[in-house]
């Protein structure tokens, strides 16, 4: 009985901590002409792009604006940082828990300079909206935003912490679902737009199918037999309940996030560059340029690669097999078993990134096809990290409850 | 009286980050998803009269942004 009020409890703190991370895009930063500004943005692609990850909050700045991006930022780059300096690289894998301690802290610093940059940047570009600009309001508004993002930050973390899923991904999640109202009612509702209904339909059906694909892939496990030497003098067929789960996709839905954080940055660019050549390039990277989706699909690949990098090392598991007394049938402990692991995670991980790629490719084929507008804002990005969140924010649910169910079993 | 609330504004923004910043969380961040240890965290004392602090600056934060916006 109390298991399952501690789960409610965990559950009710979540969505407490996301109904409270929502409220704070609607307090606005002091000092904004807040309705020109609102007005003027509307059309802008940057500002629509910024609000899938903050939930709209970009455009009426709220306090909340900049929301988890500097966060999600700041670990990529942390990310890449371990594996190229050494010494971060020893912190991550052999300090053990106090040193991934350490690498989250200058992680949070990081977000920290990140976020005052980003809002520096902001106080300076909405001036035009301003009443009375000047140092004391650039000041005033940088505080304000990065202290919303530090907000935010914390939030995610005691999500992660005291509440259920993961709270960095649950925080995208809500902004990118409070986006689709609007969303929909650009795309389907505009008086330019004929056959609304015909189109409706088929833009359910291409919904529902790419959310059945995503669900495959994130799900999708390639099971290696293994055999240990406790079953060898039982019988001479391999037990097919042992097994070593290789996930398609093993960094589920981060390297999505991920990629499509990284590709605001061009267009962040574009903002604060006047030269018309680097400008043009630029925009070719840019969501309606022509190497958008050659950049992203690199991307989602590096990223997937990496991850997969991180979360799983054939060497551990190849120990790990070592220790237990088990091996992969055919294939020699050590050396031999790291290799065989390698190469079937370098091909799981190609065609688990093709895969993710495809399905963020079809919103921009029927697009083309159906003539359906402002479909890729939701369609590529948010549809995957959705499903992605939900599949994930579920089975921690699960295991939580499993690992509770022990818990009072052993006591 | 706008004085006194812009500095009281300023005192608990920086108060409210500076405590967010000292936070060691448990939680791995981004990084490592899927790690199995975030279910047993013991949370230390400091931790928790922490976590009342931030509580209580990111309460008067919220509360003393609304009132210079209103203004």
């Amino acid at each position: 009985m109390s298991q399952k009020s501690d789960l409610r409890n965990r559950i009710k703190f979540t969505l407490l901590l996301l109904v409270l991370a929502r409220l704070g895009i609607f307090i606005p930063v002091p000092g904004i002409d807040h309705d020109a500004f609102y007005a003027s943005v509307e059309k802008n692609t940057l500002v629509n792009f910024l609000n899938i990850f903050s939930g709209g909050g970009f455009s009426t700045i709220g306090i909340f604006a900049l929301g988890i991006v500097p966060y999600i930022n700041s670990s990529i780059v942390m990310q890449l940082l371990t594996k190229i300096i050494p010494d971060l690289e020893k912190l991550q894998k052999e300090e053990g828990e106090l040193g991934r301690q350490k690498i989250t802290q200058i992680t949070r610093y990081l977000a920290l300079g990140w976020a005052t940059l980003q809002s520096g940047a902001i106080s300076i570009w909405v001036k035009p909206y301003v009443f009375n600009w000047n140092f004391t309001f650039v000041c005033e508004s940088v505080l304000a935003l990065t202290a919303g993002s530090m907000i935010i930050m914390w939030l995610s973390e005691l999500i992660t912490e005291k509440g259920i899923g993961n709270g960095a991904s649950l925080l995208i999640f809500q902004n990118i679902v409070s986006g689709l109202p609007k969303n929909f009612t650009q795309s389907f509702f505009d008086a330019n737009y004929s056959n609304t209904s015909i189109k409706f339909g088929l833009f359910i059906v291409i919904f529902l199918l790419m959310i059945i694909i995503t669900i495959f892939v994130q799900e999708g496990t390639r099971r290696i037999k293994i055999i240990s030497a406790r079953q060898l003098g039982k019988s001479s067929i391999l037990d097919p309940n042992s097994y070593l789960p290789l996930k398609l996709n093993q960094g589920g839905v981060m390297p999505i996030v991920f990629a499509s954080a990284s590709m605001a940055l061009p267009a962040y660019l574009t903002q604060l560059t006047q030269n018309t050549f680097l400008l043009q390039v630029l925009y070719l990277f840019c969501p309606n340029g022509s190497l958008y989706l050659v950049l992203y699909s690199v991307l989602i690949l590096f990223f997937s690669y990496f991850y997969t990098s991180i979360v799983m090392n054939p060497e551990d598991i190849a120990t790990n097999l070592k220790k237990m007394g088990a091996s992969i049938p055919n294939i020699r402990p050590g050396q031999a078993t790291i290799d065989y692991l390698q190469v079937i995670l370098n091909r799981l991980t190609f065609l688990g990134a093709t895969f993710l790629f495809t399905v963020a490719l079809i919103p921009f084929i029927i697009e083309k096809v159906a003539q359906i507008q402002n479909l890729r804002g939701l369609g590529a990005t948010s549809l995957l990290i959705l499903v992605g969140v939900a599949i994930d924010t579920a089975k921690q649910i699960q295991t939580y409850v499993i690992s509770k169910k022990y818990d009072s079993m052993t006591k | 009286m706008e004085q006194i609330l812009k500095f009281l504004w300023y005192i608990s923004t920086i108060i409210l980050v500076f405590s967010i910043l000292i936070h060691n969380p448990k939680s791995e961040g981004l990084g490592t998803i899927g790690s199995q240890n975030q279910f047993f965290s013991n949370t230390r004392s400091t931790e928790n009269t922490l976590n009342k602090v931030t509580w209580l600056f990111l309460a008067l934060f919220l509360l003393f942004t609304t009132i210079l916006a209103i203004n």
